[in-house]
């Protein structure tokens, strides 16, 4: 008996003295940004996506590198981010023309459909006469009329501008006219019962009410903004990546193609990410 | 106890309540939410509307509120008849309704603001009233921060803070956990003492609305229609003793009873 | 019928968004005013034919659609057909595919931690941008354009389908393992009823998706169907004809969701989770 108990008392000592030696011994402050990332890695649910991810590029690598793959039809990864080096002015030069009529569009397009949602939130009549159809409109995808627009607008930017807008309002109509009208009915009933008129009501609790709706539907229109423009750029073939990645095509360059889509890649994810940064600051002003 | 129904004169009624019905979808369908309510409430008491779920309770104190239309009859506050929403009823739901985004301050003033009145003229008056139901440490906290029960005194005070003479309230407190529920109907009790209002109380709890009240209205299952009105002996300021007593459980006795002859009278016409 | 309101969860949530009626001159309203604005419009587009406020290669006046859908009926219909069929098949590959790997990605914690987090990475890469390359890997034929669509449909589907299957209630799951079930009876019997909603979600977005891939295709490729005749119309300014063809795509759309909205039906009865 009494030795168990100093044997547990034993190893007590122990693992403190180990504690306090780790604690010692610990590194400077330094490499403790490795032991994070260290913890991370072992941590299974970022190792193992990574790792698949890292692993599939690898075997992609190796396997083009093996078999001697047309490089024309499939470069390897290595052959895309040099393309990338290679052609980086290129592509800087046809960023703006793609990321800009894309934000135009998706700013006028916010703006726009904020307003529109006001109106028929304003007048029911308005509402009940257009929403319906509004959301009936969504089954023709809208990539259809990309055409159109080129017959409509010429093949210069405002062409991609206006069908940039186009494709990306509705989601914008839809969100933030539901918002709006969905407001907590018992709020309203309190506004009422204020003797609140129309207008303080939608400035005081429908809209502030609605951003939440808003943010994700700009989630949404900032990557539909993206496909049209780029839908757009196939079709009038003027400028932008998504006609570098025509020519490319053309040219049988593969490897400026997927350097092309890796950084449309950027553009959308920064975009989106700069949306969900709005989301954020709404949440917290929401105080969640 | 005792029970009558129309002891308040016309005259001194603040609330006048009469032949009220409530119809929807007229026609073949349809639904008689209130047959020929009639009631009064005098300047200063505080009236419960006690009756089972979907006797119509709700809708009436709308009526009074000015929020549902009335199918026939007239309701007059204060001497006027109720065309519409007026500034000067304070109004309470069971869901607290704060705004989100605004601190418990800000939705407090939040009436203030609606009213285009001065802010700065009712600021003082809102952080006494959040003071005075225990908030003081938490004006500048949002709706997230705060517990159901404090969600709820933030209402209490915004339907103060810009003095109404009539204050109506629906089941404000049902959907808060028993002991809560008690805390706040104490809180009620002594902002009433303090501002001493017309008030009109909805709820399904006995106990509470003999607590709270100088009247009881027992209403009857839908269609509804007031079916007794005890007035409440107990003086004034109350405290938790008295529901301890047998007084008061002889009324919430009889009440109950009222009640159930209601639910068994509308089980044999169903 | 429960499940005949389950199966219409979406037009009812485009109900919910047009608002509930409670009277009959309430639901007269709600029918009559939509109706009313297209032909507001309607009269709207003939007005501005007439006064000539756009000339007419820009707005041609509606009579000339209606003319065009007639006499070239014989011409768009085998379009059409084309149109609808590569859809449709598109559609089916990236429904069996997505399924299929939500499927997988349920059953298989490591397939699941494995992949999934990529699949939702991979909804970032505008996939829309690689339709020239499909046409590089796989010539301006059919194969592109199915291909292109299949990829284009399939993500939203697995994450749709993965978020239903894996979300299923742990209570019902554990009741299952505790009758010593295995993970494939469980997938099939328990989980897969209840994700039915979450399914039809993501396939409704991936339908939608597979149309673009193959409408955007045939404007690149340029050989046959609906996006075909919308280019070249356009291009030689035969505005008629692209509205026209606009109209055919409407059809070939609402045909395709319809049958969608059948297939949901029928589920929700075969696996009905309310009765």
């Amino acid at each position: 008996m009494n030795t168990n108990i100093a044997t547990v008392a034993e190893l007590d000592k122990l693992a403190g003295e180990n504690k306090t030696a780790s604690a010692t011994s610990s590194p400077s402050t330094g490499s403790q940004e490795w032991t994070i990332a260290g913890a991370l890695l072992q941590s299974r649910s970022v190792a193992l996506p990574v790792g698949f991810a890292i692993g599939v590029i690898l075997l992609w690598e190796f396997l083009v590198w093996v078999t001697n793959y047309p490089r024309a039809i499939l470069p390897p990864p290595s052959g895309v981010l040099a393309s990338l080096v290679e052609n980086r002015m290129l592509l800087l030069e046809n960023i703006p023309a793609t990321a800009g009529v894309a934000l135009g569009g998706f700013l006028i397009a916010t703006v726009a459909g904020v307003a529109i949602a006001v109106i028929m939130t304003w007048s029911h009549y308005l509402k009940d006469a257009f929403y319906p159809n509004i959301v009936a409109f969504q089954i023709v995808p809208k990539v259809a009329w990309a055409p159109m627009f080129v017959l409509w607008l010429g093949i210069e930017t405002e062409s991609r501008l206006g069908f940039a807008t186009f494709i990306s309002i509705f989601p914008i109509i839809i969100s933030m006219t539901a918002g709006l009208s969905n407001t907590d009915d018992s709020l309203l009933k309190l506004c009422r019962a204020l003797t609140a008129s129309k207008w303080q009501m939608l400035v005081n609790v429908r809209f502030p009410y609605s951003l939440p709706y808003l943010f994700s539907a700009m989630k949404i229109s900032i990557t539909l903004a993206m496909i049209g423009v780029i839908v757009g750029e196939f079709i009038t073939s003027q400028e932008g990546l998504g006609y570098v990645i025509l020519i490319a095509a053309g040219r049988a360059e593969t490897d400026l193609m997927l350097a092309s889509v890796l950084v449309l890649c950027v553009i959308g994810l920064a975009f989106y990410g700069l949306v969900e940064l709005g989301t954020l600051a709404v949440k917290r002003w929401f105080g969640q | 106890m005792t029970e009558s129904t129309s002891t308040v004169s016309r005259a001194e009624a603040y609330v006048n309540v009469d032949g009220v019905r409530k119809i929807y979808n007229p026609g073949p369908k349809q639904v008689e939410a209130l047959s020929e309510v009639h009631c009064r409430v005098r300047e200063g008491e505080f009236v419960s509307l006690l009756g089972p779920s979907g006797c119509g309770k709700s809708t009436l104190l709308m009526m009074v509120a000015g929020l549902e239309t009335l199918s026939t009859g007239r309701i007059d506050v204060d001497g006027k008849p109720m065309e519409g929403t007026r500034e000067d009823i304070g109004l309470m739901f069971q869901d607290p309704t704060l705004l989100p985004w605004k601190t418990a301050l800000e939705n407090v003033l939040f009436p203030i603001k609606i009213l285009k009145r001065p802010m700065e003229e009712y600021r003082e008056t809102a952080i006494e009233l959040l003071t005075r139901v225990g908030l003081g440490d938490f004006l500048d906290k949002k709706p997230s921060q705060l517990s159901g029960g404090m969600r709820q005194r933030v209402a209490i005070c915004r339907a103060l803070v810009y003095d109404p003479a009539l204050l109506l309230m629906d089941e404000p407190f049902s959907a808060l956990d028993a002991i809560t529920r008690d805390e706040m109907n104490q809180v009620l009790m002594d902002m009433w003492q303090q501002f001493r209002k017309t008030g009109l109380f909805v709820t399904h709890s006995i106990r509470e609305s003999v607590f709270l009240s100088d009247r009881v209205l027992v209403m009857s299952a839908r269609p509804g229609r007031i079916v007794a009105d005890v007035t409440i002996p107990f003086p004034r300021p109350r405290d938790f003793s008295i529901s301890e007593s047998q007084e008061f459980n002889e009324i919430c006795a009889y009440l109950r009873s009222k009640i159930s002859e209601q639910e068994t009278a509308g089980a044999e016409a169903a | 019928m429960a499940s005949l309101r389950q199966s219409n969860t979406w037009l009812s949530g485009i109900g919910a968004a047009i608002g509930s009626t409670q009277d009959r001159t309430m639901l007269l309203r709600k029918m009559l005013l939509p109706i009313g604005a297209l032909a507001f419009v309607y009269w709207g587009w003939v007005y501005a034919v007439d006064a000539e406020i756009f000339p007419s290669v820009v707005l041609p006046p509606p009579s000339d659609v209606l003319g065009m859908l007639e006499a070239q009926s014989g011409f768009m219909l085998p379009h059409a057909e084309r149109t609808f069929f590569e859809c449709l098949a598109g559609f089916w590959l990236a429904a069996i595919c997505g399924v299929g790997l939500a499927m997988l990605v349920t059953v298989s914690r490591l397939a699941r931690e494995m992949l999934y987090p990529n699949l939702v990475l991979f909804q970032l890469i505008p996939t829309i941008a690689l339709a020239p390359l499909f046409v590089l890997w796989f010539g301006i034929g059919t194969e592109a354009r199915l291909a292109y669509a299949m990829c284009l449909g399939l993500f939203p589907i697995v994450v749709a389908s993965s978020t239903g299957l894996m979300g299923t209630s742990p209570y019902f799951v554990r009741l299952c393992e505790s009758l010593t079930a295995n993970r494939w009876q469980i997938l099939f019997r328990v989980r897969l009823p209840f994700a039915l909603p979450h399914i039809f979600t993501g396939l409704r977005i991936g339908l939608t998706l597979a149309i673009i891939g193959v409408v955007v295709g045939e404007f690149i490729t340029a050989q046959a169907g609906i996006g075909y005749v919308i280019s070249f119309a356009s291009s030689s300014l035969e505005t008629a004809l692209a509205l026209a063809a606009i109209v055919y795509l409407l059809a070939v759309g609402l045909i395709l969701f319809l049958i969608l909205m059948l297939f949901e039906f029928v589920l929700n009865r075969i696996f009905s989770t309310t009765g």
